[in-house]
């Protein structure tokens, strides 16, 4: 058992309750979400009234009201690059207050690549601290580059990317390449972001790839973070 | 939010029915100025759709999603809140005032009161008959 699968097991877990208001059969686009243990209720809709939508509740408190339609595009995200200024679309950034902690599973890598990009802008943004990511293969880490310049040329911010050597990884100034500590560790997609100071902001996604896409879930906590950020840091086994 | 609040229509309490049964034109005003406000006729849609009971909250859950839906935005919790204070303080109270609901503000349960004597108002106002007894 790895350090990264202590933390799927020990973070406590809210309860996330989704509410469906629309036709029965538009529940499907919460079973696509993939989240694990979460309650999934219907309710129907009046004639004239507005399309589906979802509500979504954590540990019984309202978090977020949003269009079936619009939580089907989330499962489709559009990709914008940190430093073009439009960021991870609002949607992404609400979300991911308020499906902190939760576990998803079947997710894609597409999707990861979206989450991610939530923090990657997090750590352009603020442009200091320490960035350590895991990109599972060298290689997978390739159409990242473009990114990953324009994060290492955040003067204060430290980045350092992880993944087994299959290809040369370009050069980019600013940025470190390891191989992951543990070969142990490698089946993981790992971004971990302290932005350090007096008031710091964390954030981590830990994605384990299974048979069926990934298992994920992202958390804001402070003291996840610093665990996967010591983890990735320790010397090499 | 509160572009309305002070408007004449909302702070209605005249138009009781006359002595013969008639709604007087007022009567029918209290029933346009509840109807004149898209929150109050969306949570009239969803109270006609399930004909019983429904708390606060079930309520300002569905106008918050109604209006996610409608702006393409997601509504946070803020507005959520703000949904719900405003058919506490605001909404509810103008729909009980034009007897369209029955509002319990202790417990905060919300129940419709579309009675037969609401249906004939609303015919009155719209100027139909009523096919079933013709």
């Amino acid at each position: 058992m790895t350090e990264f699968d202590r933390l799927f097991d020990s973070v406590r877990r809210p309860r996330h309750r989704f509410v469906l208001y629309g036709d029965a059969d538009d529940t499907d686009v919460v079973d696509r979400f993939g989240l694990m243990d979460v309650d999934v209720d219907w309710e129907p809709l009046p004639d004239g009234g507005p399309g589906p939508f979802v509500v979504i509740e954590t540990d019984g408190e309202f978090t977020a009201a949003i269009a079936a339609s619009d939580l089907e595009h989330l499962l489709e995200p559009p990709l914008h690059p940190p430093e073009d200024g439009s960021g991870v679309s609002e949607g992404y950034r609400i979300l991911f207050e308020c499906l902190d902690d939760a576990i998803f599973t079947g997710v894609t890598r597409r999707e990861l690549l979206a989450v991610s990009r939530e923090i990657e802008e997090r750590a352009f943004r603020l442009g200091t601290g320490t960035l350590r990511v895991g990109f599972q293969a060298v290689s997978k880490f390739d159409a990242q580059a473009d990114v990953y310049r324009a994060l290492a040329e955040q003067g204060d911010l430290d980045v350092h990317v992880y993944g087994a050597s299959d290809a040369d990884p370009p050069p980019i100034p600013g940025l470190t390449y390891h191989p992951y500590p543990d070969v142990e560790l490698e089946r993981y997609w790992i971004l971990a972001y302290d932005s350090a100071g007096a008031n710091p902001e964390t954030s981590t996604l830990i994605a384990r790839e299974t048979k069926n896409g990934y298992d994920s879930f992202w958390t804001t906590d402070p003291e996840t973070t610093r665990a996967v950020l010591g983890a990735l840091a320790a010397p090499t086994a | 939010m509160g572009d309305e609040q002070r408007s004449p229509e909302d702070s209605t309490r005249r138009g009781e029915s006359t002595t013969t049964g008639e709604p007087s034109l007022d009567a029918h005003d209290e029933l346009y100025a509840a109807l004149s406000n898209v929150q109050r006729r969306r949570l009239l849609a969803y109270l006609l759709e399930e004909n019983e009971e429904i708390t606060l909250d079930e309520a300002a859950r569905v106008l918050a999603g109604w209006d996610a839906v409608e702006s393409g935005a997601i509504s946070t919790r803020d507005d959520y809140e703000d949904v719900r204070v405003e058919l506490h303080h605001r909404h509810l109270p103008i729909l009980e005032n034009a007897g369209l609901v029955r509002y319990d503000s202790a417990d905060r349960v919300i129940e419709p009161a579309f009675e037969q004597s609401t249906s004939d108002r609303i015919r009155n106002v719209l100027g139909v008959d009523d096919d079933s007894a013709a």
